[in-house]
Formats: structure tokens, C-alpha cells, sequence
């Protein structure tokens, strides 16, 4: 264990953990499929983090974040945590995919994305952080 | 951040072919790209995702946009996702934008 990152809850966060990913894959050779849904899943739990997250008084923020990944040839398990008030994404409603186009809303998708990618998906709150956990299985398709 | 936005206008509608990933950082270019090539939105038009190697949800919803903004021209959109782009057609199924969209998966298959 494990790649870590350190990060605030603010705008610039998104290009830091693509560039972070960018980097993981040259140094595991990770599959580009992998990468590309690592791409999605962090990106929608940082921007539920940038967008939801209330800083924990008597902090006014920024929100401190950290991501840890653990990466091996059958699995990749990553932890998304934030130093806030307890907030559960997995308590984010499901949104209605069978409305029309012109019905649905813009947004809503991002945490249903992360669930449908992952294994494993969990949320607990350990010491005033916020732990998203995230596993991915390799499956065949995805170590060529 | 920019993307590279290729259109082509050619006799079966205009092609609108995104360059790298659609997602937080470079859908709202993409988006401001589609409103320049849409015009007054009469005709079809094919967007080409053959080039995107994943998209968020920031993504999903700049292809949302898109897509009304052709309805409300009268117009017609398909989109294109080979069937190599295991990603992109994943997250289409899971959002449920495949049951919603005309999809293909060439370009040449839309403009037949």
C-alpha cells in the first residue's frame, strides 16, 4: 500500500488527479481501459466532494482530500476520503434512466456512474474522514 | 483546457468528432464547439465519439445538451461508438442514453 495523493476540495483537484492517474499508468502499465474508468470513478466522487462536502467547523475550508490506491495485477482498490461533515454519497438518490431526453435533468449521474463501474463500493466516516471505497476486479478483458 | 472538435460537413449530415475525453475539464469547450456547428440546427447530424477514450458525467450531460439543442432545431442526431470503445458504450448502456439515442457504430452507418 499504497499511491497517495493530497488534495483541497477546489476546481484545480480534477486536472491533479488526472495527471496523478497519467502517472500511475506509466509506472504500473495499467490497462487503458482501466485507466479510463479510474478517469470517471475519481472524477465524479472529487466533484461530489467539491460540490456536496461541508467543511467541519470551526474549519472554513478549503477541504483537505486524500486519495489512496492500491494497485496490483487482479485488483485495484482505491479510498477517496475528505476531511468534512459526514456526508454518504451512496445516500444520493438513484436517478431515473428511463426518462426521455428532453425529461431528464442535467446531472444527477455521477454517483450511479461509480457504482455501475465498480466491484465494490462503500462508504464509512472514521475520525472525521469521509472513506469512499472503491474496488475493481481485473477481469481478463481488462489486462490486455 | 481545450479539445479538439473536428466538424465535417458532408452530403449525409455534419460529422462532430470530439478528440480525447469528454469530462470535467473539457465539456464545456465541447459544448461551446457543438453550438458553433449547429447553426440553425436543420438536418442530421452525427457525433463521432470514435476518438473519446471515456466520459464522465460532466461528458454525458454535454452530449444531453447537444442532443436537445438539435431536437429543438428539428433536427437529428446519431451517435457513433465502435463497438471497440468498450468504455464509452458502457457508460451510454448505464445511463441509460442508449435507450434514448439513435446509436451506431460508424459513422458511415449513419450517414446511409
Amino acid at each position: 500500500m499504497p499511491e497517495r495523493l493530497e488534495l483541497s476540495a477546489t476546481p484545480e483537484a480534477l486536472r491533479q488527479v488526472k495527471q496523478w492517474l497519467q502517472e500511475l499508468k506509466g509506472r504500473y502499465a495499467l490497462p487503458d481501459i482501466i485507466v479510463g474508468e479510474l478517469n470517471v470513478i475519481l472524477e465524479e466522487l472529487v466533484m461530489n466532494i467539491i460540490k456536496h462536502a461541508k467543511p467541519t467547523p470551526p474549519s472554513l475550508g478549503p477541504i483537505p482530500v486524500r486519495i489512496e490506491a492500491d494497485l496490483s495485477d487482479r485488483r485495484v482498490m482505491v479510498r477517496v476520503m475528505d476531511e468534512s461533515l459526514p456526508f454518504d454519497p451512496l445516500s444520493r438518490p438513484k436517478p431515473n434512466l428511463s426518462l426521455d431526453l428532453n425529461d431528464r435533468p442535467i446531472g444527477g449521474l455521477g454517483i450511479h456512474l461509480v457504482r455501475e463501474l465498480s466491484d465494490r463500493f462503500q462508504y464509512s466516516y472514521e475520525q472525521g474522514w469521509n472513506v469512499s471505497l472503491i474496488e475493481k476486479t481485473m477481469h481478463q478483458e481488462n489486462r490486455e | 483546457m481545450t479539445i479538439e472538435v473536428l466538424v465535417r460537413e458532408t452530403n449525409g449530415g455534419v460529422v462532430i468528432a470530439p478528440k480525447g475525453p469528454l469530462d470535467g475539464l473539457t465539456t464545456d469547450p465541447f459544448v461551446q464547439e457543438c453550438h458553433r456547428a449547429l447553426g440553425d440546427a436543420v438536418g442530421h447530424y452525427i457525433l463521432d465519439l470514435s476518438e473519446v477514450p471515456y466520459i464522465s458525467s460532466a461528458g454525458l450531460s454535454g452530449v444531453l445538451i447537444l442532443a436537445r439543442a438539435v431536437h429543438l432545431g428539428k433536427g437529428t442526431l446519431t451517435v457513433c461508438i465502435p463497438e471497440s470503445n468498450k468504455i464509452v458504450r458502457d457508460l451510454f448502456r448505464v445511463s441509460g442514453f442508449s435507450n434514448v439515442m439513435n446509436i451506431c457504430v460508424a459513422v458511415e452507418d449513419a450517414l446511409k
